[in-house]
């Protein structure tokens, strides 16, 4: 076991250090620092004194371990629009977009595991066809569109829920659904085929031989070893929803970091985009790693591949 | 590690395990047919349309549709808030998801294959590298890095696709990985080696053919995901520019108006659903053809 939390932190590790890098490239390719910070109006004089004062025209790899100590010491830098500090920024936002996902994910495992359940029951059923037929139709839906669909629906039709903000609870849940329901194919599957799978192993006939009842065997012992691989989907899932809230964020004016980035962009603040994506990295590479050491942990054949 | 690929496997795998076979023929047929009239649409747009998708005219602004009881016949899907024909604008825009989807499919399919069969394959250190680079890949968020890029070098067509096929190439690794893991050992493959393949023979010749059924479904499914994302790139305002074409855009356009005329955003949101449903459902259906075809 030591060995494998060592490998594998060792491998999480090297991504993410790859990641910071890639990120740090990403203002230094977005143009002239130095210019961006004395302003459109500054005179060369003043670019190269403050290009000289940051250590700009340092080798790139000296900058860089420069910035990863920074970066270390929690310093990501201010950001050219707003002029404070980008971790300020974020302490801000994060919270938002955290609520956000956390909703989003409780609500397509609440909505998918019974799906997956049930499909798993009666594979090949009318239930079943019509879970792989939701499941499909899930993928295949913009996001966009349904957020507007949600908004005329419950916003106005109904006008049960508010449309934009992000005050109060209600606020949160059109952009839960929207963001939740991407997710909900990928867990409704992934626990069928757990399911289908765990039903038919020798301890389950076994149970059925002890003439258990059917909801015991499909709790205790059937969706106990199904849930394993929902773990590790959902640590995936978070991920993409942090990354993938933008578009959720924008459409319902919810101050979140998705929609932080998408200012960001628009304004050539890059400081803060480099952050947001080094944030939303991080915790996909640290969530990650702690779903596969649960996963080594409960399975031992794990840490050998 | 595991995870993560268990993760990106499972849309793939897991999905059509037992579906009934007649459903799957029909999911084909469903699917090949709204992909045809999709590229129908596309390549035939200046003859399905009198108006060019471009051209404003201002006293003409947001006619209703002629086929949800508008009052001008001459334009089927109404007009913009700019006065330009709905038709001309889905026709092109139709052209644009097309060329996206097969654009972008066809740059990252190549890149992911070559690194799942090197890895997959040479096993070792040649895989820990590829696996490293799945990872690396897997934890930049799509759209968020998509955005940002394409924000700072710009959003021409091929700038976009560019961006997209160097995001998602990560599932045709994972999948070509894990199943030349399985056929490397298969007798076949065994005696190629005997009698002096070389490794490009023995993956070009004897593995990759029996892996493109499965690598068929990966890539119908990363055109999908790459047409969504084009959209909710233009649809935040950094993707085609206007008064380009795109669905996308068209939604992001109407979304002010989405109170007075929900078609605004009704009609190029459905085709997008429709074309990426056609596509998914093909792709289901082009596996299975293709494996059936295999084991007869």
């Amino acid at each position: 076991m030591t060995v494998f939390i060592v490998r594998r932190g060792a491998l999480a590790l090297l991504v993410l250090l790859t990641v910071s890098f890639l990120s740090f490239g990403l203002v230094k390719v977005s143009g002239d620092l130095a210019i961006a910070l004395a302003g459109e109006q500054a005179g060369t004089a003043y670019v190269d004194f403050l290009r000289n004062q940051y250590g700009l025209d340092d080798p790139v790899i000296v900058q860089y371990l420069r910035w990863l100590g920074r970066l270390l010491r929690g310093d990501l830098g201010a950001s050219f629009y707003f002029g404070t500090p980008v971790t300020a920024l974020l302490a801000e936002k994060l919270p938002i977009t955290m609520i956000l996902g956390v909703s989003a994910l409780s609500f397509a495992v609440l909505v998918s595991i019974p799906l997956g359940v049930m499909a798993a029951l009666r594979p090949d059923s009318w239930v079943d066809r019509l879970v792989l037929g939701v499941a499909l139709l899930g993928q295949a839906m913009p996001t966009f569109w349904l957020c507007f669909l949600l908004i005329l629906l419950f916003g106005i039709n109904l006008a049960w829920l508010p449309i934009s903000g992000s005050g109060t609870w209600a606020h949160y849940v059109m952009p839960t659904i929207a963001l939740g329901y991407y997710a909900t194919p990928a867990f409704t599957r992934i626990t069928r085929a757990g399911m289908i799978e765990a039903l038919a192993s020798d301890y389950v006939r076994t149970a059925r031989a002890k003439g258990l009842r059917l909801p015991v065997i499909v709790l205790k012992h059937g969706l106990r070893n199904a849930l394993v691989p929902v773990v590790s989907v959902a640590a995936v899932q978070f991920g993409f929803m942090l990354g993938g809230s933008v578009v959720i964020e924008t459409i319902f004016a919810m101050h979140g970091v998705g929609y932080l980035a998408w200012q960001s962009i628009s304004q050539n603040d890059y400081p803060v985009v480099q952050a947001i994506v080094l944030t939303v990295s991080s915790i996909y590479v640290v969530l990650t790693l702690v779903a596969d050491l649960l996963n080594g942990a409960i399975d031992p054949r794990i840490r050998i591949r | 590690m595991a995870a993560s690929s268990d993760a990106v496997l499972a849309p793939t795998t897991t999905f059509g395990v037992s579906v009934p076979r007649v459903w799957r023929k029909r999911g084909l047929l469903i699917g090949g047919a709204i992909l045809l009239v999709v590229v129908l649409m596309a390549l035939l747009a200046p003859w399905l349309s009198a108006y060019s998708p471009y051209d404003q005219q201002l006293d003409k602004r947001l006619i209703g549709p002629w086929v949800l009881g508008g009052h001008q016949r001459a334009h089927l899907l109404g007009t913009d808030h700019l006065g330009r024909d709905y038709l001309a604008r889905l026709l092109y825009g139709a052209r644009v998801a097309l060329l996206v989807g097969f654009g972008t499919v066809a740059v990252s399919a190549p890149i992911g294959i070559t690194l799942g069969l090197l890895g997959g394959y040479y096993g070792g250190r040649v895989d820990l590298a590829v696996m490293y680079l799945v990872m690396v890949r897997l934890s930049l968020p799509i759209v968020l890095v998509a955005l940002a890029v394409v924000g700072l070098i710009g959003s021409h067509l091929t700038i976009i696709m560019a961006v997209l096929a160097s995001l998602l190439w990560d599932r045709f690794v994972v999948v070509t990985r894990s199943l030349v893991m399985q056929l490397r050992e298969r007798e076949f493959v065994l005696a190629a080696r005997a009698v002096g393949s070389s490794d490009v023979a023995i993956l070009g010749r004897e593995i990759l053919p029996n892996i493109v059924a499965p690598l068929t479904v990966v890539a119908t499914l990363e055109m999908a995901n790459a047409i969504l994302l084009e959209a909710a790139l233009s649809f935040l305002g950094l993707g085609i520019k206007p008064p380009g074409a795109s669905w996308g855009l068209m939604i992001a356009e109407a979304k002010d108006m989405v109170f007075f005329e929900p078609w605004l955003i009704n009609i190029p949101g459905f085709a997008l659903f429709a074309l990426v449903i056609g596509i998914n459902l093909f792709g289901d259906g082009l596996r299975d053809a293709l494996s059936i075809e295999r084991s007869a």
